[in-house]
């Protein structure tokens, strides 16, 4: 017990000791405009004196983020993603980056101090709960590791409070951080020029509803009027059936579902075990369409499968409500 | 009726607690088994009422061996009145009476018998208290009660009186004296058991030392070789007071 | 009451008529919260509606059809189904709470005391977490009742000697295996990628009737029936049995065969009850408590109190737990719970459990 304390010592000392070093040599050697940047996240202040060139990122969208922005090479270390598949040319980047973690959550707390990151980027606080033996927060931050919480994921209630316009503040402050302000402003509004468009296609249409779920017999696990996954079908012109339902994902009585009628399906794809490439799209959809066998989703069999990567803060989230948009209007989109 | 028991033998986790013991106890009579704490006798007693199973030796009620019977066919032929309570469910004493028909099959008479044997432990009026809220001699004679409605030939008794005052204790055993069932019953009070048994059988070490009328068995030799004590000549007079107290 | 003069009369203990009036109370009370888990849910039924899509299906054509296919479905397969499961599961997890307390003589002791459950649920969690193709196809319910079933022989192995099940063996080896269990499920769940299905697996293990259909209902119905009609049988070996171990023997009763059969009945109950709806807490626990405090100790009365009282109990905690919160569900045990906590405590401040506890 000892000996492993004094190894965790020996470990968090190291990170205190390597990071503070490079950062105050580099400064005096290439002082670097517009440094230093502070922003505020989880209503905690974080200041940069240069841009991260260590970063360690949690959940696949933290990263998909960062290839947005073109910011790859500076990432150290990563976590798995096998639930689903990558956006176009994120699989190269993924190859190369060290994978630290084989699931989707970040390693334990001594691997975690090791890394000896300059940066932390994730979008949930998960990652970071000590009861699940993780490094909190403040302990990588002691460690020289600021960490960044992507869409205001700080806490279950913010988590409800999401819309759209903080994955592009997240995007914003990132440019910030690594010092590519400009690559990030031109990214938002190309993204920007993405949901006007979707919003003038659909703009006038009869608004598709729509029921998102996870599946489940009874009670079905779905998505109710707060959080992404409700702003994702909004933005792309649809109503979410369980808008009255004041959370994010929960357990529904099969009756509301029943009694619901939407005329399109989402369905969540995700692994559930570590490793493995299995969606199990067809079997929740199979379920959904059962409870809701009465409605013009399940005549029509209109599902979306949605990975369930989109349905966290990130890039991907801009891309899913042009995603979704095309397959609730897809006549707004033959032009 | 015989109870009859040869060369029993019984081990608890391995360990011999019985040794080749035998007695038997025949229609009518009121025998007590006795000896110092920890000689065997409540095992042997449980050995014959089929709580343990003897690792050699015969047990044998009106010739049959009680460890072949069918389970309620030795229930029918004998009844044990324990030590043990049944404390924490709260049957009413009706139902702890009741439940000394459980050997046999439902009959319409049940209800008479439990009224009648209430009635002669002196429990009549009784049937609807709780039975965890009786005093201790109550609960014994309701348990004795339970004995009579099983209607058996042979009653066993483990130290049915240990719990009670003097006088409770002499009430339970006149009361089992006057039923006039071939009784065993395993005693601690070596007075008591000279005064109500016909013969009584002496334990020590897991073996039976002697068996025979009170008079004969129960020598100063005897007892101070098996209690360690010094008996004195004055237990007759002790006896005497001790049976006009009892029948007032 | 009794006159000292022979013969004496046969005397009738006065509870039964009382008895007779709180079974025929219970069961009204059983028929009017089906009544109202049939007419009430998340979505809005107009009352005669509702009666008439059963009356309907019952009788086909016997009123005008003013309902939507909607409605019709909201009522037919899923509000019948669950409150009859409802039933099912409050009456058999009642039951086999009332016959363990008096197989291992511990009122303390309910139904999932003897690892079964944790048995189920790891079951369960690896059909949720792993996918199905890990236990060869086999649904959530099917992998539970094997679950189940596997607990059952390993407390049965661990916990028989020489052909003898004793209560304090048979509560160690359970829950010692309830601890393996969970551990196993729990490693399991670790596993689990997602948050999703870790919480889809959560609330499974609190308990939950959202799944009820109608073809869950024929084999809860079958082993509950079966299991209550032999327990009533046996009403007199399980008195004796609740009076004592040696008081049973003397009476007649062969013990060992009756602990045993005991054991794998209530095992067996236990294991296709949680693969239906879940663990479902308390239920099993408080209910028989509660019977007895109604009518005593005999099981010809416990028993039939206790499948009557669960029943209803476990209708009207349903009942909450999709309503409360509509059109989100709560879990069972969160329901129970609210009711089984308080009711544990005060148990827990009367003396006889303290001399029960103690009883070796």
């Amino acid at each position: 017990m000892k000996k492993l304390f004094l190894l965790v010592m020996a470990l968090t000392l190291a990170a205190c000791g390597q990071t503070p070093a490079t950062r105050e040599a580099e400064p005096a050697v290439a002082p670097q405009a517009g440094f230093p940047v502070t922003v505020t996240n989880c209503g905690r202040r974080l200041t940069f004196d240069q841009p991260p060139g260590k970063v360690v990122t949690g959940y696949h969208p933290a990263l998909e983020t960062l290839f947005a922005l073109g910011l790859g090479d500076q990432v150290a270390g990563r976590t798995n993603f096998s639930e689903s598949a990558f956006l176009p040319g994120h699989e190269e980047l993924y190859d190369r980056i060290p994978e630290i973690s084989p699931t989707i959550m970040l390693p334990q707390k001594e691997i975690m101090l090791a890394q000896g990151a300059d940066f932390v980027l994730d979008n949930s606080m998960a990652s970071f709960d000590a009861g699940g033996g993780y490094a909190t927060v403040e302990e990588l931050d002691a460690a020289g590791s600021p960490v960044y919480i992507m869409g205001g994921w700080c806490s279950p209630e913010e988590t409800l409070a999401f819309t759209l316009e903080d994955t592009l503040t997240d995007l914003r402050n990132l440019g910030a951080i690594f010092g590519v302000p400009d690559r990030a402003d031109r990214l938002i509004a190309e993204l920007r020029g993405d949901l006007d468009d979707v919003r003038e296609r659909v703009s006038g249409r009869p608004p598709v509803r729509v029921l998102a779920t996870d599946g489940g017999k009874g009670p079905v696990n779905a998505y109710g009027g707060a959080g992404v996954t409700h702003q994702l079908i909004t933005a792309a012109g649809g109503q979410n059936v369980l808008a009255d339902v004041k959370a994010d994902y929960t357990e529904v009585n099969p009756e509301a579902i029943a009694a619901a009628q939407p005329d399109a399906v989402l369905i969540s794809e995700y692994a559930t075990l570590r490793g493995e490439k299995k969606p199990t799209v067809e079997a929740k959809a199979a379920d959904t369409l059962a409870v809701a066998a009465n409605s013009p989703a399940a005549k029509d069999d209109r599902v979306l499968a949605l990975p369930v990567a989109a349905q966290h803060p990130g890039y991907r989230n801009l891309l899913a409500v042009v995603d979704i948009a095309r397959f609730l209007h897809p006549d707004a989109f033959t032009r | 009726m015989r109870l009859d028991l040869r060369g029993v033998t019984v081990n608890l986790d391995g360990r011999p607690i019985v040794h080749e013991a035998g007695l038997r106890v025949d229609d009518g009579e009121f025998v007590a088994l006795v000896g110092p704490n920890g000689c065997g006798k409540s095992t042997l007693l449980r050995t014959i009422y089929r709580a343990l199973r003897p690792s050699a030796g015969l047990i044998s009620v009106d010739g049959d061996d009680v460890h072949r019977l069918p389970w309620r066919e030795s229930a029918r032929r004998t009844a044990v009145v324990a030590q043990e309570t049944p404390a924490e469910l709260d049957f009413t004493v009706w139902e702890i009476v009741l439940m000394g028909r459980t050997p046999y099959e439902r009959d319409a008479a049940d209800g008479e018998r439990c009224a009648r044997a209430l009635d002669r432990v002196g429990l009549a009026g009784a049937q609807d208290r709780v039975y965890a809220t009786l005093s201790g001699g109550e609960k014994q004679r309701a348990l004795i009660a339970r004995a009579l409605v099983q209607e058996p030939r042979l009653l066993l008794l483990d130290e049915p009186t240990s719990n009670l005052d003097i006088r409770h204790q002499l009430e339970i055993l006149h009361l089992v004296r006057e039923l006039g069932v071939a009784t065993l019953a395993v005693l601690h009070d070596l007075n008591q058991a000279a005064a109500f048994c016909d013969r009584l059988y002496v334990m020590s070490s897991g073996r039976i030392l002697a068996g025979g009328p009170p008079g004969e068995v129960l020598t100063p030799e005897l007892i101070s070789q098996v209690y360690g004590v010094r008996a004195v000549q004055r237990t007759q007079l002790v006896f005497e007071r001790l049976k006009d107290e009892a029948e007032p | 009451m009794i006159i000292e003069t022979a013969p004496v009369a046969p005397v009738k203990p006065r509870r039964n008529g009382r008895f007779t009036l709180l079974v025929t109370v219970l069961a009204v009370a059983v028929v009017a919260s089906t009544w109202l888990a049939v007419s009430i849910g998340a979505v809005h039924v107009a009352l005669p509606q509702a009666w008439a899509i059963v009356a309907d299906r019952l009788v086909p054509g016997l009123v005008p059809r003013t309902w939507t296919p909607v409605q019709e479905q909201i009522v037919w397969q899923f509000r019948l189904p669950r409150a009859l499961l409802a039933l099912l599961v409050g009456a058999g997890l009642a039951v086999v709470g009332a016959v363990l307390q008096a197989l291992v003589r511990n009122p303390l002791a309910d139904p999932f005391l003897l690892g079964i459950s944790s048995g189920a649920s790891f079951g369960a969690v690896v059909v949720l977490i792993m996918g199905a193709s890990t236990l060869g196809g086999l649904s959530l319910s099917a992998a539970a009742f094997a679950g189940a079933l596997l607990a059952l022989a390993l407390v049965y192995v661990l916990a028989q000697r020489s052909g003898r099940l004793t209560p304090s063996r048979l509560v160690l080896a359970g829950v010692a295996l309830a601890y393996l269990f969970q551990a196993a499920y729990s490693f399991v769940l670790q596993q689990a990628q997602s948050g999703r299905a870790a919480q889809q697996v959560l609330f499974w293990l609190m308990g939950s009737l959202g799944g009820a259909r109608w073809e869950m209902l024929p084999l809860p119905s079958v082993v509950l029936a079966a299991g209550l009609t032999y327990l009533l049988l046996q009403h007199r070996p399980l008195n004796a049995l609740s009076a004592g171990e040696e008081t049973a023997v003397s009476l007649g009763v062969n013990v060992h065969r009756l602990r045993i059969t005991l054991f794998v009945l209530t095992s067996l109950l236990v294991g296709v009850l949680v693969a239906t709806s879940g663990a479902v807490a308390f239920v099993g626990l408080i209910v028989p408590h509660a019977a007895r405090l109604l009518v005593g100790a005999d099981h010809r009365r416990v028993l039939p109190v206790t499948a009557l009282l669960g029943a209803a109990f476990l209708q009207l905690v349903d009942v909450a737990a999709r309503t409360v919160a509509a059109p989100q569900e709560l879990a069972l045990s969160i329901v129970t719970a609210l009711f089984g906590v308080p009711f544990f405590l005060w148990l827990l401040r009367r003396r006889s459990v303290d001399r029960a506890v103690t009883v070796t």
